[in-house]
């Protein structure tokens, strides 16, 4: 029987994870307006704040409460959890935490400003991973879900389809910060699609079924929103914050939405691999 | 079509059609419309409109193309699956199926069916030209009357089952152009040659599946493989040779023949890589090996 102590680490680390999805969201509005540059300092917000500060502050801000979420977690885990690799995933999106930042800081001094914020860009998408899968290794949908056998065969389907959904942001995050390699993204967006739409379908007959149609409802969301921006880029958009707010806000959500989609894919890869790792035993009281 | 998606292993529980939860409806109905094989005919028929724009794209027409294409592969799909659901009842892996599982009424899935059918080639005759809505209404009766019911006859339905899955990007030049030129069929060839290798490699991973289901295909008529491993190597063989078609009819680039031969021998090699050792899990990569180069080659063909 789950205790309350339990079911307050399993909402602190969806929360957690929430969070870090609305982090991401905001930096995805930062290079939008290309307002990254408007603060000159870090990790202090102080010095001559340009017109559009606040998009980065707040980028800023939010970065600052999920380290504090995540080493609240981190901490929780150590002396709650039971199962040491649970512990060490823990730490370890910490760790990814501060590096994140750190790379976020280095994006304001460094003199090649663009690789690193393709860096930041592309590490952020692994960071929020190791906090969707933190969260989903201490929820009931772990301990719950029957361990069902039918599963085994969408597995390496699975592992493909999580590498290329981070390899299209990747593609996707160069494709931002320099206009470049849209055709990688464009392919890969095929390989997406495809990918996503053969793993949803094994998991459409299995216990997993809810999460099978929360990725095709993603799927859908991310094909919209990906034409959209396309169809945004193609009437001569300019990065800044003085854009429409609207056209700010579509191609921030296709940054969101893509996280989200790769985040879904690895937690439903995760659960079909659930039978091969050790099971969970009971939350200490 | 073959069956791009039709992979789903069986599950550990049943409902009862009387008792669907929401969850459990929408799913039963979006694995009705086979997710994946429609995405596929989805993005085949897109690249063929592409192909054939020359620049001249019209977003309004390959919106109203895309649209109706949807619902005419979901459609067929789905009376498809209704067609065979007392197969799907013997085969692990197709049991838990909405039909073959009992969660649904057949009438259900004929009227969904028939309604996406029809509202497909409606859309296509009214958003594109009565060509493409033909073209759709061809793939839709050679799947439904020729392929489904030479499953259970002949192994000879893979190549039979190839050619309404070939003619997607057909459909795709027919709505640009309003008529097929050599392009057209350079791509049919492409998408035909692909699904061979493609559906073998299924048919060995499920060979046990499709004798119970009474399925001769020629993994169940050949255990050992042999059969199946040339045919594999020389099927992505042929296709190698078809990917530089394009090339030839001056429908791509020079960028595009590099990436044809680079894909085309890696897809060969997890060919000959599976003839050499009929195991499962080259089968699998080989699957997953499919799966990949056919995006990759339509993109690059789209675009270099």
């Amino acid at each position: 029987m789950e205790t309350q102590e339990h079911k307050g680490i399993r909402r602190f680390a969806a929360l957690t994870a929430g969070m870090a999805l609305v982090l991401i969201l905001a930096g995805g509005f930062v290079t939008t307006t290309r307002t990254g540059d408007t603060i000159p300092t870090w990790p202090k917000s102080w010095g001559k704040m340009e017109v559009g500060w606040p998009v980065e502050w707040s980028h800023r801000a939010a970065a600052g409460l999920v380290a504090i979420l995540v080493t609240v977690l981190a901490v929780w885990l150590q002396v709650r959890e039971p199962r040491r690799g649970v512990r060490i995933i823990g730490w370890a999106a910490l760790g990814a935490v501060l590096l994140q930042a750190l790379i976020g800081g280095l994006r304001i001094y460094t003199v090649a400003p663009v690789p690193v914020a393709i860096v930041h860009a592309c590490f952020g998408q692994l960071v929020f991973c190791a906090m969707v899968a933190t969260a989903l290794l201490v929820s009931d949908a772990w301990r719950r879900t029957p361990a069902d056998e039918s599963t085994a065969g969408a597995r390496n389907l699975g592992l493909v389809t999580t590498g290329f959904a981070f390899l299209q942001l990747v593609a996707g995050a160069v494709t931002r910060h320099t206009g470049a390699v849209l055709i990688v993204h464009l392919v890969g967006a095929g390989l997406v699609l495809l990918h996503v739409s053969l793993f949803a379908s094994r998991l459409m007959l299995t216990p997993l079924r809810k999460g099978a149609n929360i990725l095709v409802a993603l799927l859908g969301v991310q094909l919209v929103l990906g034409g959209a921006t396309w169809a945004i880029k193609a009437s001569g958009f300019e990065r800044s914050h003085q854009a429409p707010l609207l056209q700010i806000l579509t191609i921030s959500a296709h940054v969101a939405v893509g996280a989200a989609l790769l985040a879904t894919t690895l937690a439903m890869t995760l659960m079909c691999h659930r039978g091969r790792v050790p099971a969970p035993r009971a939350v200490a009281a | 079509m073959n069956p791009t998606v039709e992979v789903v292993p069986a599950p550990a529980f049943a409902e009862k059609a009387t008792s669907r939860s929401l969850s459990v409806r929408v799913s039963d109905l979006v694995t009705l419309t086979k997710p994946g094989i429609t995405v596929m005919v989805g993005i085949t028929t897109a690249v063929g409109f592409y192909v054939a724009s020359h620049g001249a794209f019209d977003w309004k027409i390959f919106l109203h193309l895309i649209g109706g294409t949807l619902l005419s592969s979901a459609g067929a799909a789905a009376l498809n699956m209704l067609m065979e659901r007392k197969l799907d009842a013997l085969m692990e892996r197709t049991k838990a199926r909405p039909l073959a599982a009992g969660r649904m009424a057949p009438v259900e899935a004929a009227i969904f069916g028939s309604l996406l059918c029809i509202g497909g080639l409606v859309w296509l005759a009214l958003g594109t030209n009565l060509l493409t809505s033909g073209l759709s209404a061809a793939t839709i009766v050679s799947y439904l009357a020729l392929y489904t019911p030479l499953k259970t006859k002949s192994s000879v339905c893979t190549l039979v089952g190839a050619i309404p899955g070939a003619l997607p990007p057909v459909m795709g030049w027919a709505a640009a152009r309003g008529s097929l030129e050599a392009g057209a069929w350079v791509l049919f060839l492409i998408l035909f040659f692909w699904q061979l290798p493609h559906f073998l490699a299924l048919a060995w991973m499920y060979r046990e599946d499709y004798a119970r289901g009474g399925f001769p295909m020629l993994p169940v008529e050949e255990p050992t493989g042999a059969s199946t491993g040339r045919q594999v190597v020389l099927q992505t063989l042929a296709l190698l040779v078809v990917s530089f078609l394009p090339y030839g009819f001056g429908v791509a680039g020079e960028g595009y023949l590099v990436a044809a031969l680079v894909l085309g021998a890696g897809f060969l090699g997890f060919g000959v890589a599976f003839a050499a050792l009929r195991s499962r899990e080259r089968a699998t990569r080989l699957f997953l090996a499919s799966i990949t180069y056919l995006p990759l080659l339509l993109g690059a063909l789209a675009l270099l």
